[in-house]
């Protein structure tokens, strides 16, 4: 299972989890966010989202 | 068809799209932007100072204007500094403002912008760059400007680590309201730390009682979301506003420390070109913009693609930033570290020479001892207005004031 899951309801798309993340493992298309293989478990992502879009999973 | 260019863009927001529109006509130039409008979604304030505007479009006609505001209103805790700014700051409609730049790409300049085309991947070759999009496409150039936002996903691509730390990220939040209180003249800045941890509350004015409102804490701090912190802010102070829209967003600081590499440029927020104090970005786009167009012109007219050549794109920006982006940038770190007693210390002389009181450089040795001089201190000071206000003129007058 993914380490970080999203939710679609809250996130607006907004780059700044990407921006952040040290893995380059999220990709943000025009419609939706995928997160890839290599995740290095660091909880930034989690920390820039201003809504609270990303958690871990489990 | 022929899918070789001399220059290839990604990104279709004010940054990408101004340096296309400055690249001469003579070139082959494509633009590739993922959305499938230009301008379209839009996660901005809007602001933008008058000179900037009159800087990078000559028109006497320009037809995304929403609102001009001519008072600043600066808020700290109790404090509140009020100070006149005719003819200063705008409000523009973001939308339009790119719709009108990318018009002139399209008409003036007859270059291709591909919409809905989301670029996946980019890498230097000996005699060109490539760049692949997500349908496998795969377009090539002599130049390649990266323009892809906040995001920044394609720079580590092509060598430039341009992965953002916490503490230069801001993490914001906002709603277009209406409310009869917001008014059409003013712009409002509350730097109250319990308000907006590390960042500030905003209110921009777009008329007709409707206003940009939103609020950035810096990423690092341990605070409430601030999605949480501006409902509270605004069911306390506009209690009875209509909310007409909402959405998070992300503004990165701390300009890249190398923006280029061989064949390569990347500008606007990609290469975190936003003023670190504020936050604004549309203008520092526009400005890496132009300076990529003009070395990108040039570079064009010879064979020498490396990265020492593109180097001058560089050199450019960093000898013109009126505002020294570098200084700005330290002011920020230290207001980041200062203590609750030095950002009193600091915020009320800023506020008392906004009201144009003058402030003593000994106000500066009682508390802030932090600052190596006094001298320093004041100038971070006018560097924060320098921030706020994007005006020389006016800075010059306020110095003046001062060493009186
Ligand atoms: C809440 C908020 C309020 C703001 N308020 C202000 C303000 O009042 N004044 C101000 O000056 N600045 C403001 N800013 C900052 C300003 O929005 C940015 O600095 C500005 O948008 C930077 O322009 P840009 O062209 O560099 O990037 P962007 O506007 O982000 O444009 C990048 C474009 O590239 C596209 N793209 C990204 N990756 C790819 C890819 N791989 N393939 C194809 N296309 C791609 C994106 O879809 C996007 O259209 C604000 C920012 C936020 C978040
Ligand atoms: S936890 Fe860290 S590495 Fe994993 S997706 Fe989030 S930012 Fe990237
Ligand atoms: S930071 Fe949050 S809202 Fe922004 S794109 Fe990432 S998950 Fe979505």
């Amino acid at each position: 299972m993914e380490y970080i899951k999203v939710d679609k309801e809250k996130c607006g798309l907004c780059g700044g989890c990407v921006a952040v993340c040290p893995a380059k493992v999220i990709i943000m298309y025009k419609d939706r966010l995928e997160i890839r293989d290599g995740c290095l478990k660091c909880d930034k992502c989690i920390k820039v989202c201003p809504v609270g879009a990303l958690s871990k999973n489990g | 068809m022929d899918k070789n260019y001399d220059v290839i863009i990604v990104g279709g927001g004010p940054a990408g799209l101004y340096a296309a529109y400055k690249i001469e006509k003579s070139y082959k130039v494509i633009l590739f932007e993922k959305d499938d409008v230009i301008g379209e979604p839009i996660i901005c304030a809007e602001g933008i100072s008058n000179n900037t505007l009159k800087q990078f479009f000559k028109e006497s006609d320009l037809p995304f204007i929403r609102n001009r505001f001519s008072k600043l209103k600066v808020k700290y805790k109790d404090l509140e500094a009020n100070v006149d700014i005719p003819d200063m700051g705008l409000i523009i409609d973001r939308s339009k403002f790119e719709k009108y730049i990318a018009d002139k790409v399209k008409k003036e300049n007859n270059f291709e912008i591909k919409t809905g085309s989301f670029v996946v991947d980019a890498k230097v070759e000996d005699e060109q760059v490539k760049v692949i999009l997500e349908n496998g496409e795969e377009y090539f150039g002599k130049i390649l400007i990266i323009a892809d936002g906040v995001e920044s996903y394609l720079p580590n691509k092509v060598g430039i680590n341009s992965v953002c730390n916490l503490i230069d990220m801001y993490s914001c939040y906002q709603q277009v309201i209406h409310d009869p209180k917001v008014k059409d003249e003013e712009i409002i800045f509350d730097f109250t730390p319990s308000v907006a941890p590390g960042g500030y509350l905003w209110v921009f004015p777009r008329g007709n009682n409707e206003a940009n409102f939103g609020l950035g804490i810096t990423s690092s701090l341990d605070c409430e979301k601030p999605y949480k912190l501006l409902n509270e802010y605004r069911k306390k102070n506009y209690p009875d506003a209509k909310i007409l829209r909402e959405f998070p967003g992300c503004v990165s600081v701390n300009q890249l420390s190398r923006m280029y590499t061989d064949r390569v440029m990347v500008i606007g927020d990609s290469a975190r070109a936003a003023d670190p104090i504020t936050g604004g970005g549309i203008d520092n786009a526009l400005r890496t913009a132009n300076f990529a167009a003009i070395v990108a012109n040039s570079v064009l007219k010879g064979k020498d693609f490396s990265a020492k050549r593109m180097s001058q794109y560089q050199e450019l920006v960093e000898k013109d930033n009126s505002y020294s982006i570098k200084k700005q940038n330290q002011l920020r770190e230290m207001i980041l570290k200062m203590s609750e007693e030095e950002l009193d210390q600091f915020f009320t002389s800023a506020i008392n020479l906004f009201n144009g009181k003058k402030i003593l450089s000994t106000d500066f040795y009682s508390t802030i001892y932090s600052f190596k001089s006094s001298f320093k201190a004041i100038g971070m000071v006018i560097n924060f207005m320098g921030s706020l206000m994007k005006d020389k003129y006016l800075l010059k007058i306020i110095m003046r004031l001062m060493w009186k």
